[in-house]
């Protein structure tokens, strides 16, 4: 079946920003795994490419593209590595909040940057003692004059080493009651004094995201560096998420497809009893459900796709999309590794990769029992 | 096996186990894993010396004549520590039961005596570049010289390549006739030819040795052949045995240690004003692994009884397999709920669990694959139930209401 939703002019696109990963990412990537760290060039040379914020409007230096464009380069990163998360977080999660609800000046001061490649961008929500529970965070950001004094830690934040402006969700009233009511978002730059970063943290994969702890400490913060409006965090993040999902599930399926692929090729050479793998019939079945299950994923991700582009409501069906795809993508990967054999444990093969970077996906972007319990909601 | 089954005998052995198994320093878990300690051959040698290595061989040979019943017991603690060091501890149990059932009574003393005091570390070496499930694929050579053979080839991924002393090798002695009537088993020790390399990074179950081995034109005294020349097939079908016992009782391990960090991490942690565990997302996780592991315990129990009561080696040989396969399933699987009821903080090293995880995805792939095990399985049992004469129970294919109607039951 023939994928609707890209156009011809699209696929030159995805075509553009496929030889360019080739040349500027792929022969590096085995590095950047290994420094655990995307370097800031290869950042710059995004955002001349025109591959960062692309939907940007053109006043910023954007192009003003339809989130299609966004879409197609969350696939071609993806297919790069899964370490490559980062730039769909700049592009298509935190962006937006600037774009959505920050003012014009704060627009025209920061998002030239964001779209240079200048200034990257990190999300702060998540704290060590509130993950799921978001209305739970503790950090806090008193007002005195013309600032905000920040106090507070968060954790597991990515692009958290290599950013120079971090949104972070904090309490401007934390005796608000309900508590979301005080939650509000504030732009923090780089090198503010107070605000420090601690250990870049080991993870089992993904490691060319650096993922770190931040800390901030009486961390004054001119008081325009809100966005939107005070109490207003919480409903920001509610609109927002969403996107989030579906970026998760976006990238997630990519992983998945490649996988399969690499499979594919794999039991196509490999040989035991005499015949290629492929020819058994466990592994054919085997296949088979896989390629059914991933074209399953495709299918109802593209839908979503869809439904966002027409500006349609889709907070259910985002959230369906990002358990059951990164759920998927993980069954995916482990039997991928499987008929893989023991070459499926080692790191040269792109399959260990896979396999350790996509565990992640059900955790991250909001947990898939959170997903379920805002499906259930809905029932 | 289960603590309440337990003879007092096996309890002061699983008591005896977790005393050694605590004094691992964290230190040597986390070089290995990041390869800094390649082979940690001291401690085989700090096992040796508490008298657990080959439990099950006969006091003569330094073993403690134990059955795989009470063996079961010690691999499930030891597999707490992971794969490698697991694996280490199970070499000697794997490679031991060859020279036990095979060896001559001079191999017994010169080998099996040294394995189990630890003066020989040990590795097997089944798999090859071209052959893993398909051992009779395997194109390692031996060719007789008088009074020795001269062993040309490669094994690849062998637990212990780098650091051990001896190793079990198989080769084609004969290639005029079919595989499984021309290969042998010897034991080689390392020496001029013998070249290992530390060349794989592993995703886990690092710091084990695990490498690959050359053998350039090896010279191996013809009285190193252990059971008979082209007799390798016989060794090979007991060494599934050991080979899959181990595999299955570690296990065990890693699922139980992945499941209490996790369980009692569910009940300290709070979300939404709650400990997590009030989630039944997070508590039926921890319900469907306990469940898993008390079943795969028991089928692991099962089968370690099967070898140890005599059970017909082809039954003995199936639910081995069985219990290979849904031991290393479920703790896989337990482990994997583990790391989503730990959230974020479970994919980094602030706990053991991304590490346990890495490690335990290979348990379904070594020591045959499951679907190798699956193989096996299906192969036994057809035999077993096709030719079963005795003692055969109701045949309920004659309870349904045609069941006469023979012009129906059309076969071909
Ligand atoms: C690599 C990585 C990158 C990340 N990047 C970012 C980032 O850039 N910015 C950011 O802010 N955060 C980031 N996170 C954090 C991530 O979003 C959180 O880890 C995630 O939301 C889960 O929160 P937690 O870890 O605190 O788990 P917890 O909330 O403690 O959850 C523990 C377990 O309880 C379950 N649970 C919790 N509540 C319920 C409930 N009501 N019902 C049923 N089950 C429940 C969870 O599903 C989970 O299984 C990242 C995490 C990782 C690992
Ligand atoms: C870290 C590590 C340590 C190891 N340690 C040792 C060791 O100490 N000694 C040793 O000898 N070996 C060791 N092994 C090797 C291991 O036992 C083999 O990798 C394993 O037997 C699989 O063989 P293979 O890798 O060649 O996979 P292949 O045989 O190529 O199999 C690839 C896939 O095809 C499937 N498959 C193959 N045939 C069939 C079929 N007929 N029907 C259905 N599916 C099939 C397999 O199940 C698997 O999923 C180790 C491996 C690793 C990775």
């Amino acid at each position: 079946m023939k994928r609707r939703l890209l156009e011809e002019e699209h696929r030159i696109f995805q075509t553009a920003v496929r030889s360019f990963l080739d040349k500027e990412a792929v022969p590096y990537f085995d590095q950047w795994e290994e420094e655990r760290m995307v370097p800031r060039e290869f950042w710059i040379k995004l955002g001349k490419q025109g591959y960062l914020c692309p939907q940007a409007a053109e006043q910023y230096g954007g192009i003003g593209a339809d989130f299609i464009y966004n879409v197609i380069i969350n696939e071609e990163f993806a297919r790069v590595g899964l370490g490559l998360m980062g730039v769909g977080l700049h592009n298509d999660i935190i962006a937006p909040y600037l774009e959505t609800y920050g003012s014009t000046e704060q627009k025209e001061h920061w998002l030239p940057k964001c779209i240079s490649g200048e200034s990257i961008l990190a999300i702060a929500m998540t704290e060590p003692g509130a993950g799921s529970d978001l209305q739970a965070i503790k950090t806090t950001a008193f007002r005195d004059g013309d600032s905000y004094i920040l106090n507070g830690q968060k954790t597991f934040i990515s692009n958290g080493i290599c950013s120079d402006l971090v949104l972070v969700a904090c309490k401007t009233d934390p005796k608000a009651q309900p508590a979301y009511k005080g939650i509000s978002l504030m732009l923090v730059e780089r090198d503010t004094p107070g605000f420090t970063r601690g250990r870049k943290m080991d993870k089992m994969g993904m490691h060319s995201q650096d993922t770190a702890e931040l800390f901030f400490e009486d961390c004054r913060v001119p008081a325009e560096n809100l966005i939107g409006e005070e109490g207003k965090g919480f409903y920001y993040m509610m609109n927002s998420l969403p996107r989030e999902r579906l970026v998760t599930a976006i990238t997630s399926q990519v992983a998945a497809e490649e996988m399969l692929r690499e499979t594919l090729e794999y039991t196509g050479i490999r040989k035991a009893f005499g015949r290629p793998l492929k020819d058994q019939q466990h592994i054919q079945f085997t296949l088979a459900e896989l390629k059914s299950e991933i074209v399953l994923g495709r299918t109802f991700v593209d839908r979503v796709i869809e439904a966002y582009l027409a500006g349609e409501d889709m907070g259910t069906e985002s959230s369906i999309a990002k358990w059951w795809v990164t759920e998927m993508a993980n069954r995916v990967a482990y039997q991928c590794l499987q008929l893989h054999g023991g070459y499926g444990y080692m790191e040269e093969y792109p399959i260990a990769r896979w396999y350790r970077d996509i565990r992640v996906t059900p955790i991250y972007a909001g947990s898939n029992e959170i997903m379920k319990t805002i499906i259930a909601r809905t029932l | 096996m289960f603590d309440f089954m337990m003879t007092p005998e096996q309890k002061a052995l699983q008591q005896e186990t977790r005393e050694f198994v605590k004094t691992i320093p964290k230190q040597l878990l986390v070089d290995m894993d990041q390869d800094k300690v390649q082979y940690p051959r001291q401690y085989i040698e700090d096992l040796a010396a508490r008298n657990l290595l080959g439990l099950r061989f006969p006091k003569e040979f330094g073993g403690r004549g134990l059955d795989w019943s009470t063996e079961i017991i010690a691999l499930e603690e030891v597999g707490v520590l992971g794969t490698s060091l697991g694996c280490l501890f199970s070499l000697p149990s794997i490679i031991g039961e060859a020279i036990n059932k095979f060896g001559t009574q001079s191999q017994k003393e010169k080998y099996l005596t040294k394995i189990t005091s630890g003066e020989l570390t040990v590795a097997e070496g089944l798999t090859e570049p071209r052959g893993g499930s398909d051992f009779f694929g395997s194109t390692t050579k031996a060719t007789k010289e008088g009074d020795h053979y001269i062993i040309r080839g490669q094994k690849r991924f062998v637990v212990g390549a780098e650091g051990a002393d001896l190793f079990l090798i198989y080769a084609r002695t004969d290639e005029t006739v079919p595989a499984h009537k021309g290969i042998s088993a010897f034991l080689v020790e390392r020496g001029p030819g013998v070249k290992a390399d530390y060349i794989y990074g592993l995703m886990g179950t690092r710091g084990g040795g695990a490498g690959r081995l050359i053998f350039d034109d090896v010279k191996v005294p013809a009285e190193n052949i252990v059971g008979e020349e082209n007799g390798a097939t016989a060794i090979f079908y007991q060494m599934m045995i050991p080979e899959r016992m181990t595999s299955a009782a570690g296990a065990l391990g890693m699922g139980r240690a992945a499941l209490e960090v996790a369980t009692r991490y569910s009940d300290r942690r709070k979300a939404f004003g709650q400990q997590i565990r009030k989630f039944e997302a997070v508590s039926f996780k921890v319900a469907d692994s306990i469940t898993k592991l008390d079943a795969a315990r028991s089928l692991v129990y099962s089968a370690a009884q099967a070898v140890d009561q005599g059970a017909p080696s082809e039954t003995a040989r199936r639910m081995v397999s069985e219990a290979k396969k849904f031991a290393t399933d479920s703790a896989w699987e337990i482990v994997n709920h583990a790391m989503q009821i730990m959230g974020g903080i479970g994919y980094t090293d602030v706990y053991p669990i991304e590490k346990l995880l890495r490690d335990i995805r290979l348990i379904m792939i070594w020591t045959g694959t499951n679907e190798i095990m699956d193989l096996i399985i299906q192969h036994e049992y057809y035999k077993e139930l096709l030719g079963a004469k005795e003692n055969v129970p109701r045949d309920v294919e004659h309870d349904a209401v045609n069941a006469d109607a023979v012009e129906e039951k059309i076969y071909e």
